[in-house]
């Protein structure tokens, strides 16, 4: 690990990994031992090792899975489905599922076709949605996401190169609870995707190598190609990037949050009158019923 | 001759990549031999549709 100037063995590296999962827990206030954690999972590498990390550490940490209902030719979703009910029964923790199609009408791909919204719009959406709603109504205290330093740094080059203002202020390990929003935690912020494929490897944790279909040609992508170009010639610019960042991110953030209200459909917040995911819903179902005829 | 001399010739940067010889991961100071078995395990994954993008639902 150059940006740390440390080499670790087999055995020292499982301790140093959940060392700085809790320092970084503790840094950020995410949560504490008392509280019902509920973990995000697709059946990847970083979920599933934040899983795995914070049972390590005596956390209540349950498991949360979203059928996306993706095939892609490698019947995708049932893979990961697998390897995250497979998990659930290794750690003995329960997994909370929600399938897309049960409850939208439609799964990803279809939405995708239908709405004619890019998949991973329709996909992020549903997600936070679904994320929020099962905390909600199973009595989580936060919802916690495998999203790792290169995701962080990634998005944050995104939101940079646009000088979007709006999710520059929204990036943030922790978005703490507010009007029916259930707080957000990401306490593999400072890990590097290398550092988690690691640990799991380490750990045996079964995870699917195959990547999600819809991710090919991603822009995020493009900005971790040019990222581990400059990690690599300059160590410890990703973390420099990030750190940086949160000392100046106060200067975006709006002094007027803006005021959230009850979808008059669902219940959920919006900030309108009927949320994102019910008018999706209502989209699907227009279109659906267009196509039938 | 050390991974990392392999990485570089095959322009893969170590950043993107776990080594393992013969089933065990190594750093890339690790010196490869005629015979080992090598596995190169990809550590980038892309989408970041769950990411915050906005307030509310």
């Amino acid at each position: 690990m150059p940006e740390h100037r440390l080499a670790l063995c087999r055995t020292c590296y499982s301790p140093w990994f959940l060392e700085h999962t809790e320092r970084a827990i503790k840094k950020f206030s995410m949560f504490t031992h008392p509280e019902r954690i509920l973990v995000a999972v697709s059946g990847g590498k970083d979920s599933l090792a934040l899983w795995h990390a914070l049972v390590e550490l005596d956390y209540q940490a349950d498991g949360f899975y979203i059928d996306l209902g993706i095939d892609g030719n490698i019947s995708y979703s049932d893979q990961s489905k697998h390897a995250c009910v497979k998990f659930s029964e290794r750690l003995n923790r329960p997994l909370h599922t929600v399938t897309v199609a049960e409850e939208v009408g439609a799964a990803v791909p279809e939405i995708k076709d239908l709405t004619r919204r890019v998949a991973c719009s329709g996909c992020g959406l549903v997600k936070r949605y679904f994320m929020n709603r099962t905390s909600l109504e199973a009595g989580y205290d936060v919802i916690a996401t495998g999203h790792n330093l290169d995701d962080e740094v990634a998005v944050l080059f995104g939101n940079t190169l646009r000088w979007d203002q709006e999710y520059l202020a929204r990036q943030y390990p922790v978005l703490d609870e507010r009007e029916g929003l259930k707080k957000k935690v990401k306490p593999f912020i400072y890990f590097t995707e290398k550092q988690t494929t690691v640990y799991s490897l380490v750990n045996r944790i079964a995870y699917i190598r195959e990547e999600c279909p819809f991710a090919k040609g991603a822009t995020s992508l493009y900005y971790k190609d040019i990222i581990n170009q400059l990690e690599h010639q300059m160590p410890g610019s990703k973390r420099r990037f990030l750190d940086g960042f949160f000392q100046v991110r106060d200067r975006f953030v709006q002094s007027e949050p803006v005021e959230l209200r009850p979808c008059r459909q669902c219940g959920q917040p919006t900030t309108g009158d009927v949320c994102a995911y019910c008018r999706l819903v209502e989209q699907v179902h227009r279109h659906s019923t267009a196509s039938v005829r | 001759m050390p991974a990392r001399k392999l990485l570089e010739q095959i322009n893969v940067l170590a950043e993107t990549v776990v080594v393992t010889k013969n089933e065990e991961i190594v750093t890339e100071d690790e010196m490869l031999e005629v015979g080992d078995e090598v596995e190169l395990i990809r550590v980038i994954s892309g989408g970041t549709g769950d990411q915050e993008r906005g307030i509310g639902n």
